[in-house]
Formats: C-alpha cells, structure tokens, sequence
C-alpha cells in the first residue's frame, strides 16, 4: 500500500526531509519512506522510485510518500515527527538558562509595579513569591481570589522568606528536611523558627510565607488557608506551624480551624502573644518549652534592642518592655537597602547607645543577608563599653556558618542567647535538643513538578536558586509602559 | 471574553492571515503601468508622509535624480508626494518612485492582492542624483527591467517564502544580507533570462546580478508588504502592519488601527562606515525595508547571519542576544523560515504592540545608513530601533477606539 500526503508551502531544508524519511521508515510495517520538496526534478526521481497517481504540488509544497501494510498510521505521526525539537543548550547566553517549565515567579521589583507582575505570573499559570510591598491591599485581595481560582499559590506580598522543596527563597536560612511544615506571615518568624528546628534536630518539608497583612479581617487569611491546604495534602508534613502577628479573633479561629481539620498536630506561634518563636520550635520538634525566665521588672538597666528583623523586634517589644527598635521600618530604610544587607545605620545607631544601657541585638544569617553580618557590627559594639546580648538566627549551613558568627561575637564580649526570646530574657542556657534527631523524610515538591523558578527584580533570589542548583530565568525587568504610568494604565486595560 | 482575550484571538487571526499569504514575484513593470491612477508629476517615497520642506537630505537628493531621470524641470516642491505605503508598495532607503522607473511587482496568490517594491541600488537610494546616478537608472529602465520582465512572466512566477527559507538557511537574513537568496534566485532564473533575452543582454543582466549581491532585498521587501497587508485591518488586533521611515520621521502602523500613522523623529543608527565617512555624516534613519523586520527577517533573525555582525559592530552573541529578546514582543514563529542554528527554530513574528509597550523591547532593524545631505551614494550600515513614542502613541490611539 503506498499513501502520499502533501504539506502545501511548507519547505524543509534537505537534511530535514531526509530525518523525516528515516523517522517515517521507522515507523511499524513501514517498508519505504520518502520525503521531498515536490520541484520537478525531485518528482522526475521520485516516479523512477515508485509509480504515483497524479498530484497537485509545486515546488514550495512538501510531498512524503509511505510503502507499507501501515503507511496511514504513518503519515498520521507526520505532523509531529516535523515538530522541530526544542533547544535546550543555551550555552552562549551567560546567566541566562531558559526555563520553559518554570513554576514559581519570585518578583521583588518596586510596588507600584507588583501588582501587575504577579497578575501576569499567575495568568501564566505560575505560582508567585512576592517579596515587593507597597501593592495596594485592594490589589493583594484581588490578587488572591485570582491565584486561588487558577489553584495557584500567591506567598506575599511583603513576603520574605520560604522554603519550598528544602530550597530557600528569598531571605531564608539553609535547614535540614524533615517532617514540620510552616506557615507564617512573618519572614524573621519563620527565619527563627526554621533554624531553631534545626538546630534543635528537627527539620523541615516545606516554609510558605503568605505576606504581613494575610491574616488581617479584609485579606481574611487566604494564603494562610491555602497553605495549610497544601500541607494537609503533604504526605511528609506531620506537624504544622503557623506563625504571625496576633491575627483578629475570627480570622484566627477560621485559620485554626482549618489547621485542626489536616488531622495533623498543630502548633501556633502568634507573635508578641504568650508564647515564644522558640517555644513553638521545641513544640513543634516535640520537647517541652522551658519556664520562661521571669524578665527583671525592679530596677532593670535600661535595655535598647537595635533590631534588623521586624517579628524578631516584634518579639523582644513584649518581653522586654525595652526601647526596642525595628531599623527594617521604611522610616529607617528609605533610599538604602535593608539592615540585613547594609549593616550601616545599625553601626551608627550602636555607636550611641549609652554605655550604662544593655544592647539588644539580632543576627540574621541566611540567604540574602549581609556575609558577614556579626563581623560589620564588631568595631561598633567595641567602641562602646557596655553589656551586650545577641541572638544569631541561622545554621552551620548557611552561607554565614553560625558557629563562626557566634564566636566573633564572643570574642567582642557579647554574650550570645540560643535564641531572640532568650535573648530578649537575658536567659543565656543552652537551647535544649532532640536526643537522636528523627530521619529526615523528604517532603513530596509542593507544586508538582520540581522547583523551577523565574526571576523579576533583585538578582540575589536567583543567585540562591543557583546555588541550589535549581533552574531560574533571569526576566530583564524594566517599568511597564517606559515608566509612563498614564500609559502602564492604558496597557493594563488591554492585556 | 475579557477585552485582552478578545485582543489575543484578533492578533491570533492577524497572524494566521500574514502565515497564509503566498507571495509570488510576478513581473517587473513601469510605475504607472503598476499604480493605477498615477499622475504625471506623482513621486512616491518611503516612509510616512513627509513635505518637500521636511523632507530629508538623500531623500531629496533621490527626488532631485527622479527629476533627471524623467527631464523634468519644474521645482521639486510642486510634485505631488505620497507614502509608497500609501500607493500599494514599498521602496528601498529613500524608496523614490516616478512615473517610468521600473518596479518589482509581487502578487499573492492566496488572494491575488498585488503589491510593487522599488528597485534596490547604491546610489539614487541614497540620494545620490550624478551623471552615474542616473545612467544607472536608465540603464534598469532601458534593458534591466524589461529583461527580468521577460524572464520571470515566462517563467510563470517565483514562490517566494520557499526561496526566503532556503536563503536564511544559507546565512541570509534577507534585509542587509541577502546574498545567498541573490545567488539562488539568479540560478533560478538564468534558464528563463538566456531563453527570452539577446544573449549579450542576458549575460549583462546576469552579471548585474551576480555583483550585486543585495539584489533580493527588493523582492524580500515585496513579499514582507504582502503579509503584512494580509495582516491588516483585523478589527482589535495590535499587531504591527508596517514599520518605515522617510529619513525625518519614522512611522508605525498597527492592524487594529488601519491607515493611521503613528510617527515620531526617525533615530540615526549606529555602524560602519564607508571610507571618507564617519557617523557625523550619519542621516536619521530611511526606508520602507523595515517592512521585512514587520514579519520576522531582518533583524529578527539575526542569530542565523553571522556572516553580517561585524558590519554592524556586534559580536555574534551581542547580535543574537539582541534578536532571541525579539521572542518576547512577538506572538508566533513561523513554521518555514527557520535557522539551523537554533535546532530550526522558526523566526519570530507578529509584533504585538503591546509587548513593546510592556516591556521596552524595541525591534531591531537593520539599515543602511544615507548621507544628511543630497549628493552623496551609500555610506555606511548598521543597526537602529524605532522611537518608542511610535508605539506609545499606537498604543492610546488603539485604546481610545477599542477601550
């Protein structure tokens, strides 16, 4: 049986034809298998092969023709087997890895802007880390009824830590996989309770941040709901923490609700309430919190916490009733970068806490912090002669390993807490922890697929991912509409 | 259907028509035997519309030399101007048509809608208006055009997207190096010009040919305005139908907006240099041949022409960085024009005038560069981009009418 097929103007340079041949002549009970461009000549070569009726093809028109018992189920294929392969090296373009099957878009550029890169993630079909804040809370709603529709996952904004599939996004500390999954609105609370896990022999499957304001009446803890959702359905997450602000009373019962109903142990965390970061870690990995020192009310030298992490100042505010500062408010950070990158407003502010003071501080390691984040503060703490207390919030795994943080800052004089609230307690005993730790199950990838991530806004996100050998396209970004927000407003109406 | 969607689908059909057409070169004729109603003192240009008293340097220059070669004497200013976009075609550079120059004629088959491209050549292209400049003229009008005439309407016509594949397979990128489609077409039609021509007069005209290597370009321009005409008037539709310059302004059409202009001052591009030139001689930027760069060649598919890149001062990365980032103001590839060196990726096409917008991304053109002042032939090639408050207008105007 022989069965011609024509593809009108469709050239095909000669190599191609002759693949094309050779994939048809593969093909079950194929015995030949011929493809051309239909110019006279080829046709003249092709009759003197095989013996055709008459046919309608020019010189631009592609003419396959099949021998065989199954030449139609061949030339059914044919289509496909003429679909180009797609190019996978991309070797010349430095930095540049194309990620066709990209499933999370980390976006961190200005606020204005967010909203409208987040709407664009999620129409194409991507899950969204939104570190950028600044988006309108009408925004973030809508943003969110969108993502849960498209059954996508919007962390943020103002999000700045998780951890998926045990790779940190964002600013978020190296940590041992395990079988605790969190959720929290809180990106230092996280920070602080993924390490201390760790640290105490726990770990972790996987972190959702789900942005500051989630658990407010008007966001009514969307992102909150669907990260519980996604890790009742986690077969390696047996226990859950949530973490956040004190939410208001009837989003947090919705919220716990939901908690409860995963069937899996359930612990809360809802900062500058009555429990600490670092009791929910032990309860989380199973251990008993211990008694919380009392702090000193009657004549207390006067404690001043100079804070880079919001929830971590947050914390030490309700337990220490000290002058406690959070230098990340955007009074202290406009024009300059966080005091987790830049270390120097801290150092200023340092320099004139007076010396009968205690000093209170927090050190934040992890991806996205400063490198060396205990050393740039050293000179500073030295130059002045007081008492100091610290907390360093990180692992041995970070890229700013902690047993080298903590011993700089011992050897400054400062006396270095297990952990913020400790810190903040003046408690200085060790940080209790698991006898043997438990096997590290790893967790299942939250979105399906393995993580592959686009990158819109600050470049060291995807210096992360690389690090993590997780594949991320760099999006060039620049403002929509050349900046012209008039026109970016135009646009948005016709996308 | 949310109005992007519907916007999406319209652009979709734009595309599917662009993809459909089947341009064919067909005759080569006079002007007024091409452009029906054509007056006496008509002169077409490329670019929007322009005044004589706007009118750039070369593109006067050209004007000037039209005049020579017709032995007209009237004062330039009193002839009656119009885009070759406007009159159904394009022209290379200044693009300089009058009454009895020669023109290529295109026609596509799928619809039988014609379309005509002016001549390619170093010198009245560029406002050169000399003795040499217009022997050259009369020597296409004399024996050139009536030859090639002969040849292809014996031959019965060219398939003109089949021999575009071959040549962007041969290193062509079919706007400022179209040497290998030159080459291919010559073969093509050697049989025919020895068959209906003098043999003196064919071998002559075989001889233009194979020194001119650029000469596809007028047929590569001729099937570009052909899919892109197929492409226009589709109600909502944002993708770009025509992108051209007269050396002063630059203009930009868009399906979903018909006829109208978008224009703003045309840029000067950057490149080399013919010896004794240097970029203070640079005029802005002319030419209907980024008509080519509307459906995917040209700068488009730079990244399979590396032949061309030192030309333009690039690296072969810096080049295909340059054209792989045309994939993201772009909504199709298409399925013929294809290049080896990306596995046969095909060229990316369909401008949507909002990705330009939303990202910044401006299309990158080839060009050749003309003199700011008449009197001078070619000087120099390289690359440029349109001003983006073309397509920032567009865009308002697109919105004003659909949104």
């Amino acid at each position: 049986m022989i069965r011609t097929r024509i593809l009108a103007n469709t050239y095909r340079d000669s190599g191609t034809l002759m693949t094309l041949a050779a994939k048809l002549q593969d093909e079950p009970d194929v015995v030949r298998a011929m493809a051309i461009m239909a110019t006279p000549r080829n046709r003249e070569l092709l009759a003197t092969m095989v013996s055709l009726p008459p046919l309608e093809a020019g010189p631009g028109d592609l003419l396959v023709v099949v021998e065989g018992d199954r030449a139609e189920a061949a030339l059914a294929k044919l289509e496909q087997l003429l679909v180009r392969r797609v190019s996978s090296s991309s070797s010349s373009r430095a930095r540049r890895v194309a990620v066709t099957n990209a499933n999370l878009a980390m976006i961190s550029v200005p606020g204005p802007f967010a909203a409208r890169e987040a709407r664009k993630a999620l129409r194409n079909g991507l899950h969204v880390f939104l570190f950028s804040n600044g988006v309108a809370l009408e925004d973030e709603i809508a943003l969110k009824a969108d993502a849960r529709e498209r059954g996508l996952l919007l962390m943020g904004p103002d999000c700045g830590t998780a951890i998926i599939d045990g790779v940190p996004i964002g600013f978020a500390n190296r940590v041992r996989r395990g079988s605790i999954g969190i959720v929290g609105a809180s990106g230092t609370g996280i920070q602080e309770v993924t390490t201390l896990i760790h640290r105490i022999g726990g770990g972790i499957t996987h972190a959702i941040g789900t942005g500051s304001r989630d658990l407010s009446d008007a966001v009514g803890g969307a992102a909150t709901l669907h990260g519980i959702e996604l890790l009742a359905r986690d077969e390696a997450t047996e226990t859950i923490v949530l973490i956040s602000k004190p939410p208001s009373p009837e989003v947090a019962e919705r919220v716990l609700a939901a908690a409860r109903a995963t069937g899996k142990r359930v612990v809360t965390c809802f900062v500058g309430g009555t429990r600490t970061l670092e009791a929910a870690a032990l309860d989380a990995c199973g251990l008993d919190a211990p008694v919380p020192a009392q702090p000193v009310t009657r004549n207390p030298p006067p404690v001043i916490g100079l804070f880079s992490g919001g929830t971590l100042a947050s914390e030490a505010r309700a337990l220490t009733h000290g002058d406690i500062v959070d230098l990340g408010e955007e009074e202290f950070t406009r024009g300059r970068p966080h005091p987790m990158i830049d270390p120097t407003i801290r150092i200023e502010r340092i320099r004139q806490v007076p010396a009968e003071a205690t000093l209170l501080l927090d050190v934040v390691l992890g991806e996205g912090s400063h490198p060396d984040p205990a050393g740039a503060l050293l000179d500073a703490i030295r130059s002045r002669n007081g008492i100091t207390i610290a907390s360093v919030c990180g692992t041995e795994l970070d890229p700013q390993p902690r047993d080298a943080q903590v011993a700089k800052l011992r050897e400054a004089g400062v006396m270095v807490a297990r952990s913020n609230a400790a810190a903040a307690l003046g408690d200085l005993a060790e940080l209790s922890r698991l006898p043997t730790p438990p096997a590290a199950r790893s967790a299942a990838p939250l979105f399906g697929s393995p993580l592959a991530a686009l990158n819109i806004g600050l470049d060291s996100f995807a210096e992360t991912l690389d690090g993590h050998s997780v594949p991320v396209e760099r999006v060039d970004w620049k403002p929509p509409a050349g900046g012209d927000e008039e026109l970016a407003q135009i646009l948005e109406r016709l996308l | 259907m949310r109005l992007g969607e519907r916007i999406d689908a319209a652009n979709a059909e734009a595309v599917r028509r662009m993809l459909g057409a089947r341009p064919h070169w067909v005759d080569v004729l006079p002007a007024r035997e091409v452009v029906a109603g054509m007056g006496a003192r008509d002169v077409f240009h490329s670019g929007p519309p322009v005044t004589w008293e706007r009118m750039s340097g070369a593109q006067r220059g050209a004007v000037q030399c039209a005049a020579r070669f017709e032995g007209w004497t009237e004062d330039p200013s009193t002839f009656a101007f119009a885009p070759n976009h406007e009159r159904g075609g394009v022209g290379p550079m200044a693009g300089v048509v009058s009454p009895s120059m020669p023109l290529f004629v295109v026609e596509d088959r799928a619809s039988g809608r014609r379309a005509y491209a002016a001549l390619e050549e170093p010198r009245m292209n560029f406002g050169a208006f000399d003795d040499a400049a217009v022997a050259l003229r009369r020597y296409w009008r004399d024996e050139l055009a009536p030859a090639l005439g002969r040849a292809i309407r014996a031959k019965g016509g060219i398939d003109l997207v089949p021999l575009i594949a071959r040549g962007l397979h041969r290193g062509d990128e079919m706007h400022n190096r179209p040497a290998a489609a030159t080459s291919l077409l010559l073969l093509d039609l050697t049989p025919d010009l020895l068959r209906t021509s003098e043999q003196e007069v064919a071998i002559r005209t075989i001889e233009y040919i194979h020194a001119d290597e650029i000469f596809f370009l007028s047929l590569s321009m001729g099937a570009s305005k052909l899919m892109a005409d197929a492409a226009r008037d589709v109600e909502l539709s944002t993708i770009v139908t025509a992108m051209a310059r007269n050396g002063t302004d630059f203009g930009l059409r868009v399906s979903g907006t018909g006829d109208e202009w978008f224009t703003a001052p045309s840029p000067v591009a950057r490149g080399l240099f013919v010896s004794g030139y240097t970029a203070a001689d640079a005029g802005a930027d002319m030419g209907d041949s980024a008509i080519t760069e509307t459906v995917g060649l040209g700068g488009f598919v730079l990244e399979g022409a590396p032949a061309i890149n030192e030309m333009f001062g690039a690296t072969a990365a810096e080049a295909a960085e340059a054209a792989a980032a045309m994939r993201t103001i772009t909504i199709a590839e298409h399925p013929v024009w294809t290049m080896p060196v990306l596995d046969f990726r095909g060229a990316p096409l369909g401008i949507d005038l909002r990705k330009v917008v939303d990202t910044g991304v401006l299309p990158i053109i080839d060009t050749a560069i003309a003199h700011k002042d008449p009197g001078h032939p070619i000087i120099g090639a390289g690359l440029t981009r349109p001003p983006f408050a073309c397509f920032a207008q567009a865009l308002r105007a697109f919105a004003r009418r659909y949104a």
